[in-house]
């Protein structure tokens, strides 16, 4: 029986990514900021795709760069004529600079945030798979970039052994630059068997597969809810400016 | 009758030479490959049999670049100049298992071949599941890739090519990185595969092989290809014994080593002594332990339970310098041991007297182009250096022919001869049966005594 796919298509979640970081890029306010991360994570939470752990441990690495950036934000900003003095724990603090601040803090904190949650959460076969078969991506392309994947594992064993192999012989680790031509050989090696793994079993481009990565219409549909969402208070917004 | 038979390949003087290569591996002459036969490739390190096999899958030039003259033809068509021709009827397996998988789950990669011949999802899953059951990989079809020993993957990547229905078969030392019992499961599926499918052969452990051979092409070094018939094979060379000497003191003791990887407790207590002047062998499935064994006992591995004695006194955690200063350990893959693009710096601090004039006329050369016989013997001689007491090697016989495993015994012998202990994890049998003076098996996490 041909599997059936469930959850949303990995190439949708990889525009979503593309499209939460551009509207973290555009937004104009600290608050429009933490609705996109609110939006995303919800996203994520639906289509069952947020690891809880990985994101927990990302935040709270995350607090020291944010906070450092609000800090320094702060006492560089300049002060603004309409600025008013904001009274914060018994400390005096220039409204204006406080809120510009919070919202260069906030930003980059939801733009690492956003992409990094995404980026956990997509499958990369699945992402692959489905970017041969919605948008004709070259299959040589997609096998090599499974293969250059599939052989990190690989990699980072050998050059474990590369390591120990320098210590045995020098009793300390030598500087990274001696590991440099061992592991390229090494993975030159490697990929020119996987080559010709992929190449001698008859690579087409015209394929069958029995995993369907195809879009459906509930993948249409999650996209548009989506845009609809990151469009529509962006819209408001501009006309509100404007 | 083998004249009657339809010819699938001809081969017709075919040279190639690497790029910035001076060799240039030739098979003179014209050899026809008919169908049905079942060919063993023999020669030297270098000869070209591998080269050979990739030829014949049309993958020179366009994966291995290089000069080539003369022409292969597939079915009277050149796979030189229309490679296309062969791709998807011809499988080839190579030595390392992980190197040829190329997706995430163990179904996807036994559809890889079938998919690109475009048959329908439901039938391939059809015959996944038929051949599954044939082959008793049942188990196995819904894991991960990665999740799989090296025995399985080997499994598996035959399996997906057989699948296909390719018209020839070349399986290029499919056993090296095998266990013999992986190794006798992967020639099992072959002979239950088909027995009058078109075979080549490259490999050294020939055991494996008698009785299924129909033909030997044996390639000299200067290209000239000896013809010979089944019967002319030799099947078995014996290695040299390496005459036993008198142990001297104990340089080491493992007390109770235990150690365990998240997922699986795989030292659970293992004892050994080792003296000076003394050659040990190991031996044991894929993943038994025996590589972590070695890197527990150079010092390379710290968290483990018992302990290890040296000198009769308690090697503590973290004393690993002293124990990494006076511990040799040899990997399976030579290349691992060179740092540097010139034989001449690798040598350096090497003990040339006791190495001799092997590679006087190579010490400009990279250490990466020298032949897979001469790798090994630098390598080893890198990891001697330093006046180590104790030297552990890896599978030292992996990818070595008859000559070069004699020229590594003699070496092994000498190195003895010096005082120092010795520890050789192999699957090679016979190789631990000619050159250690007791051999123990790795097994459920203890060392067991084979031989003594």
């Amino acid at each position: 029986m041909i599997e059936i796919k469930k959850g949303i298509n990995d190439l949708i979640l990889f525009g979503l990514t593309f499209a939460y970081t551009i509207a973290v890029l555009v937004s104009p306010t600290w608050q429009l900021c933490i609705y996109w991360i609110i939006l995303s994570l919800f996203q994520l939470v639906i289509v069952r795709r947020l690891n809880w752990k990985l994101i927990s441990i990302f935040m709270l690495f995350l607090l020291i760069p944010g906070i450092s950036l609000f800090i320094t934000s702060y006492l560089h900003l300049k002060g603004n004529m309409s600025s008013y003095p904001v009274i914060f724990a018994g400390i005096e603090l220039d409204h204006y600079r406080l809120t510009m601040s919070l919202y260069l803090a906030i930003r980059a904190a939801a733009l690492s945030l956003v992409s990094f949650s995404f980026l956990t959460a997509i499958h990369y076969e699945k992402l692959i798979y489905s970017l041969i078969q919605n948008l004709r991506f070259p299959v040589i392309w997609g096998y090599a970039l499974l293969v250059a994947f599939n052989s990190a594992g690989n990699i980072q064993s050998e050059f474990k052994r590369i390591q120990q192999a320098a210590v045995m012989r020098f009793s300390h680790k030598p500087l990274f630059y001696f590991y440099i031509i061992p592991l390229l050989v090494s993975a030159t090696r490697y990929s020119q068997q996987a080559a010709m793994s992929i190449q001698s079993r008859g690579l087409n481009q015209d394929k069958s597969f029995i995993k369907s990565e195809k879009l459906r219409v509930f993948d249409l549909l999650i996209l548009l809810i989506n845009l609809t969402g990151i469009i529509i208070p962006l819209l408001y917004l501009i006309r509100q400016s404007s | 009758m083998a004249n009657n038979q339809e010819a699938l390949y001809n081969i017709r003087d075919f040279r190639f030479t690497y790029p910035e290569s001076n060799h240039t591996i030739a098979w003179q002459g014209n050899h026809l490959i008919r169908e049905g036969e079942r060919i063993l490739l023999t020669g030297a390190s270098g000869s070209g049999k591998s080269t050979l096999l990739y030829g014949l899958m049309g993958l020179i030039p366009e994966i291995l670049y290089g000069k080539v003259d003369g022409d292969i033809y597939f079915r009277g068509k050149s796979i030189i100049e229309n490679p296309e021709f062969v791709k998807g009827r011809a499988g080839l397996i190579l030595q390392n298992p992980s190197a040829q998988i190329l997706c995430h789950s163990v179904r996807e990669e036994l559809a890889y071949g079938l998919e690109n011949k475009k048959i329908a999802p439901g039938k391939i899953l059809e015959e996944i599941d038929e051949w599954a059951n044939k082959f008793g990989i049942s188990p196995l079809l819904n894991q991960r890739t990665s999740s799989l020993s090296g025995g399985e993957k080997q499994k598996i990547t035959l399996l997906s090519i057989l699948m296909t229905k390719p018209e020839i078969l070349m399986l290029d030392e499919p056993t090296a990185f095998l266990d013999p019992i992986s190794a006798k499961e992967i020639m099992e599926i072959i002979e239950k595969y088909d027995s009058g499918k078109t075979m080549l052969f490259v490999e050294h452990n020939l055991g494996y092989l008698k009785g299924q051979i129909t033909r030997n092409l044996d390639l000299d070094i200067t290209g000239k290809v000896n013809n010979r018939s089944a019967e002319e094979i030799i099947w078995h060379t014996p290695l040299p014994f390496l005459e036993k000497t008198a142990k001297g003191r104990m340089l080491m003791q493992l007390e109770n080593i235990r150690f365990s990887y998240p997922e699986k407790d795989i030292l659970k207590g293992v004892n050994l002594k080792i003296y000076e002047a003394e050659i040990i062998g190991i031996k044991g499935r894929n993943g038994s332990g025996k590589s972590t064994l070695l890197q527990i006992m150079a010092g390379l591995k710290r968290k483990y339970g018992g302990d290890i004695l040296l000198d009769e006194n308690a090697y503590k955690g973290k004393e690993y310098k002293y124990l990494n200063s006076i511990v040799g350990l040899l990997f399976q893959d030579p290349e691992n041991h060179f740092l540097f693009h010139k034989v001449e710096k690798e040598l350096e601090g090497c003990d040339l007297q006791f190495i001799g004039d092997e590679f006087e006329g190579k010490k400009n050369q990279s250490p990466f182009t020298l032949s897979e016989g001469e790798k090994r013997r630098l390598s080893t001689a890198i990891s001697y250096q330093g006046n180590k007491k104790l030297l552990f090697l890896d599978e030292p016989t992996f990818g070595q022919d008859i000559n070069n495993k004699r020229k590594l015994i003699s070496f092994l012998g000498k190195l003895r001869d010096r005082g120092l202990g010795i520890v050789i994890v192999s699957h090679d049998e016979e190789f631990l049966k000619v050159v250690c003076g007791s051999v123990y098996e790795l097994k459920e996490g203890k060392l067991q005594v084979v031989e003594q």
